[in-house]
């Protein structure tokens, strides 16, 4: 009887307790998100400062950060970089005496709302021996959009870029079209087609399926040498609450990256018969 | 000071093996014997014995032999006392110089249903022992208990104290703050590294061909090793002196049993076998089981989601898992001479699971536009298990002294694979990285883990005196683990392979200090290769009789683990974990545990409070997320951990209401220098209250059972914020910005679990029936959350635990 009378007032409790319905969210804490990209021998244009939103909020565009002040220290050098126009969080540097070489390292300083973000990064070397398998390739002329269709689905061909890889690094390849005023194959296809770019892989081979390029003309092929903190951003997206952990980031006291890239090209063209 | 303490232990086991210098006077003669089952003749291991009057008892070894030493001529009144057995008193004429060896046989507490009326005992599921921390299961009493369709002897020790599941997917035992890696697994003294069916939905083990179950929770002694928590020793069946022949069945699998005398008596056999039907016919539960494991039951319970955004074209998808799992067990025991006993033992576990499935989806993966399907053929399957086989020879070189030599195989084979191709007109490209859409192309990732465990054991058992009972032995142990993860047929991920030897001997002595006081002195020493180190483990356990009733009891010990067990992140993936063994590299683990303990038993009840502190170095935690800031091969962390509680019982043993009350409060705290900054973290498994009843009631020929239990939630990680980067390609990157390490709790958990069940017997047959509901008010536990990232905004969905399942069995025995 007594155990029947316990059995009852413990129902009693877990039902009170069941009627309780935690957020899974939790309230939000602002903090700077940096996107901080430097390239050899070209200006420096892509910094970019956003804050975090929260869990809930159905804003896919990240809050920029304009009134921050960014700086980028090279051998004790500090250069100071100034808010692109419009409100979009870009930043850049306006003079031309910083120079972005292989090996150099930086250090990005930012100060904002009385907090001091820091990341550091070396500038890779560039790819060595870079190689195509070839520098042309012709399509034939199809007579509607399923031929094409099946043209693309039939066809393998490929071309094959080469480059040395003995420490296993990581690069990404990137396929654009440079014409000024490209023809499409197909009228469906956008501008946007005309850019690929392919996640980073720690391999020396990297293969392009032709059928998929989209536009006819010359195609400049960048291989570009990445910094593991690039490649962190690929390998620690996180999915549940099994195993949540922060990204990793080299952004001290606050989030995103800070990386340089270097790089080498060639060149294909692509005809229509 | 560690020096010290070693030191005075071992000076105290010299004097323990020294003081056997009483005299006896020549009125006292050793009392032996037998303990057997009286219908069926199989013999009862770690039998109770008590010799009423005299403050002496043994219990009897895994043969159901015992021997009170020195005993008092005369008449004498022993009781002996088994789990699921009537306790049993016997008088004995003790003659001087009598070589006679007792055979005694206890009944079940199965046999009122053959007419014997005995309404003031009930089932007892457990039985806790003089020493701390032990206690012995009896499967045969499982079938009362509410089940998921299978009599599940690891599920039935998670509503003990100290022991828990995570959540409803998991056999696996997580014993005062361990993991399922630190308990030692023994069945028939072979190593058992496969311990689940079903993704951890049952225990491989069939309480069918099960015999006794004996547990050790904490402060094991030394004839044990290798883990860091606790032991399990399970001992098969070994068949009586009649055949017996059991079918059963129920909503998952079918089983059959077959027990045989053979050699004109001089030996048994055991064939025990039982197999999921689920690739044949899925019934609802399997497919709420199965809906529940690979969480495909989250698209129906989605108790908070924000928003939702667009996830594509149109899809259709294909999925018809194939699914199944079956195990094995056979024994054969042989008595060559009345002294000599040999066994042969076998175990075969399997789990198959094709989950493969075609995708199609319009306008291509990366949504170009068109109304064409391309379509993605994901080959996926996993396919895991263990076979294991052992053989134990046990030889009486007297009535006081035995050996054993047992010889053991274990072989643990997981293997994963999986293959997504493309097709269509629209598919332009696959990410090699997640294997998504975004290339014309194969992707191809495999996973392969094997550990083969090949070990010898020599045991001795030497009742010295009525004081001092000495085991001592020696092991030698060649492990080798094979782990390789490779993406592409070509691309190594993870390559480890590893062989270690470990070798050593232990020594104990279980020692009556005095009428009142019990003293257990142990010590291990194990040689590990791969270390080329010595690790000497001393233990300690006593029991101290305040009053009748109450015995004060302790234990303290060292203890080494030399192979761990990797928790892979996706459920689906593997067996959900891999075996490696320690080496240079990894560090074999290391804990101490320190017990205390009162407790109070009678008749009726027994009340019993233990807490306890365990220590765990070399811990190893793994992830695939993280690559350049580990501690060893880009994934592997190290790190140490402090578990710490007190745990309360409360069982009723006697009447027609029998059951337990059980409350935990503890706490599992990890430190890993390079995770959360450093700083201590809850662990994943960490519960801080659990609270557990169980109760079962005889209703004339019925039996209703009930268990009930409240838990705190699991501890996570608890993301606090979004934020995105757009990458070079164009594509914009959700990230979620998370807090400290584990430091927020899922909803907490309970549930109810209701069973009905009933015997009937006739001339030929027995029947046993029964119905079960797991989960009766469909309490919606949380098992975990998830963040969908690939949508704006994030789509936060909790996974559910298995709702309200019903489930149906049936057993029918040939007599």
């Amino acid at each position: 009887m007594k155990f029947r009378k316990l059995l009852i007032l413990f129902i009693g409790i877990i039902s009170v307790n069941g009627c309780t319905n935690e957020s899974p969210l939790i309230s939000e804490e602002e903090s700077v998100v940096v996107w901080a990209y430097i390239y050899t021998s070209e200006p420096v244009n892509s910094i970019r400062l956003t804050a975090t939103i929260s869990l809930d909020s159905e804003d896919s565009n990240p809050p920029p950060i304009n009134d921050a002040f960014v700086t980028l220290i090279k051998d004790g050098i500090r250069y100071e970089c100034v808010p692109s126009p419009g409100d979009s969080g870009f930043y850049h540097y306006d003079g031309t005496d910083l120079t972005i070489e292989t090996f150099d390292e930086f250090t990005i300083e930012i100060e904002y709302l009385g907090e001091t973000v820091t990341a550091k990064t070396i500038v890779p070397e560039s790819p060595v021996g870079v190689q195509i398998s070839s520098t042309t390739f012709e399509i034939p002329d199809f007579s509607d959009r399923s031929s094409l269709f099946a043209w693309r689905q039939s066809e393998n061909r490929e071309i094959v870029v080469n480059w040395d890889n003995s420490e296993d690094d990581f690069y990404y390849v990137t396929l654009v079209n440079i014409e000024s005023d490209p023809v499409a194959i197909e009228s469906f296809f956008n501008a946007r087609a005309r850019e690929f770019v392919f996640p980073p892989i720690n391999d020396d081979t990297f293969r392009i399926r032709l059928p998929m390029i989209t536009h006819l003309g010359k195609h400049k092929i960048t291989i570009y040498k990445v910094n593991q903190e690039y490649v962190d951003l690929y390998e620690s997206r996180n999915q549940d609450s099994r195993d949540l952990n922060e990204p990793l980031t080299n952004i001290v006291n606050g989030l995103g990256v800070f990386t340089a890239f270097n790089s080498d090209s060639s060149f294909i063209t692509i005809t229509q018969n | 000071m560690k020096r010290v303490v070693h030191f005075l232990i071992f000076c105290i086991f010299i004097l323990s093996l020294a003081d056997t210098s009483t005299v006896y006077a020549a009125e006292t003669n050793d009392l032996k014997g037998y303990i057997k089952d009286s219908s069926s003749g199989e013999v009862l291991s770690y039998a109770n014995i008590v010799l009423i009057g005299h403050d002496r008892g043994t219990t009897t070894n895994l043969d159901g032999y015992f021997i009170l030493v020195n005993a008092p001529i005369g008449e004498l009144e022993i009781q002996i006392s088994y789990i699921g057995y009537s306790t049993k008193t016997v008088l004995v004429n003790n003659l001087p110089s009598s070589k006679e060896i007792l055979q005694i046989k206890m009944n079940s507490k199965d046999l009122p249903g053959r007419g014997v009326e005995v309404v003031a005992e009930a089932y007892e599921i457990f039985k806790s022992s003089d020493r701390i921390s032990h206690l012995t299961l009896s499967p045969r009493e499982l079938q009362i208990l509410p089940t998921l369709g299978e009599i599940d002897i690891f599920r039935s020790l998670q509503l003990l104290p100290g022991i828990s599941g995570i959540g409803d997917g998991t056999a696996g035992l997580y014993v005062r703050g361990g993991t399922p890696d630190q308990n030692m697994v023994i069945l028939d003294g072979m190593t058992v590294y496969h311990v689940d069916h079903l993704f951890g939905m049952f225990s491989a083990f069939n309480a069918e061909a099960i015999k006794d179950v004996q547990v050790y929770k904490g402060g094991y002694p030394a004839k044990y090793g290798g883990r860091l928590s606790s032991v399990v020793e399970l001992t098969g069946k070994r068949g009586g002196d009649i055949r017996q022949f059991s079918l059963g069945a129920n909503l998952l699998s079918g089983n059959f049993s077959l027990e045989m005398p053979i050699l004109n008596g001089s030996g048994n056999w055991l064939l025990s076998a039982r197999r999921s039907y689920t690739d044949l016919i899925q019934s609802s539960q399997y497919k709420s089981i199965f809906e529940f494991i690979s969480g495909e039951e989250t698209a129906t319970n989605q108790p908070t989601q924000f928003g939702g955004g667009r996830r594509g074209g149109a899809l259709q998808q294909e999925i018809i898992p194939v699914f199944y799992f079956f195990d094995l067990n056979s024994k054969l025991s042989i008595n060559p001479t009345k002294k000599d006993l040999v066994t042969f033992s076998i175990y075969a576990g399997r789990d198959y699971l094709d989950k493969s499935r075609d995708l199609q989806i319009e306008g291509g993966f990366r949504n170009l536009g068109g109304t064409e399907f391309d379509t993605r053929v994901d080959e996926n399957l996993t396919d895991w298990g263990n076979i294991a086989g052992s053989a134990r020879w046990g030889h009486q070189w007297n009535d006081r002294l035995f050996s054993n030599i047992l010889i053991s195989n274990s072989l643990y084979t997981s293997l994963y694979e999986r293959e997504l191709s493309f097709s269509g007109s629209n598919t332009i490209g696959i990410d090699e990285s997640t294997g998504s859409a975004r290339g014309l192309g194969t992707f191809a990732q495999d996973e392969d883990n094997k550990v083969n465990d090949l070990t010898l054991k020599f045991d001795n058992q030497w009742q010295i005196d009525e004081n001092h009972k000495l085991e001592i032995g020696s092991f030698l142990s060649v492990v080798q683990t094979d782990y390789t993860a490779t993406i592409r047929d070509t691309i190594n991920i993870l390559d480890i392979h590893s062989k270690s030897r470990t070798s050593g001997f232990y020594a104990q002595d279980d020692w009556n200090v005095h009428p009142l006081l019990n003293l257990t002195l142990g010590f291990r020493s194990t040689y590990h290769d791969q270390t080329n180190r010595f690790y000497n483990t001393p233990r300690l356990s006593f029991g101290m009789r305040i009053f009748d009733n109450l015995k004060f009891k302790g234990a303290w010990g060292q203890y080494n683990q030399f192979i761990n067990n990797v928790e892979n992140e996706n459920v689906l993936q593997g067996s959900n974990d891999f075996w490696l063994s320690a080496d240079e590299n990894i560090e074999p683990g290391f804990s101490e545990h320190s017990i205390l303990g009162l407790t109070y038993e009678n008749r009726n009840y027994l009340f019993e409070v233990e807490g306890y502190y365990k220590t765990m170095e070399n811990l190893l935690e793994f992830s695939r997320r993280f690559q350049n800031n580990s501690d060893y091969l880009n994934y592997f962390f190290f790190g140490s951990g402090i578990s710490r509680g007190v745990e309360f019982l409360v069982q009723k043993k006697f009447g027609l209401t029998t059951g337990w009350l059980s409350y935990t409060l503890a706490d599992v705290e990890h430190t890993f220098p390079k995770l959360n900054n450093g700083e201590p973290f809850p662990a994943s498994h960490d519960r801080t209250h659990e609270l557990k009843m169980v109760a079962s009631r005889k209703l004339g020929p019925w039996t209703l059972s009930s268990t009930w239990m409240f838990a705190t939630g699991n501890a996570y990680t608890a993301p606090e914020s979004q934020y995105f980067l757009e990458m070079l390609d164009g594509e914009f990157l959700s990230y979620i910005h998370v807090g400290e390490k584990n430091t927020y709790r899922l909803p907490d958990y309970h549930r109810l679990d209701l069973s009905l069940s009933r015997k009937f017997e006739s001339e030929k047959f027995v029947w046993n029936t029964g119905l079960s509901i797991y989960n009766a008010y469909n309490q919606n536990n949380v098992s975990y959350r998830d963040y969908d990232l690939d949508v704006n905004p994030i789509i936060v969905s909790d996974l559910l635990m298995l709702g309200f399942t019903p489930t149906l069995s049936i057993k029918v025995t040939l007599r």
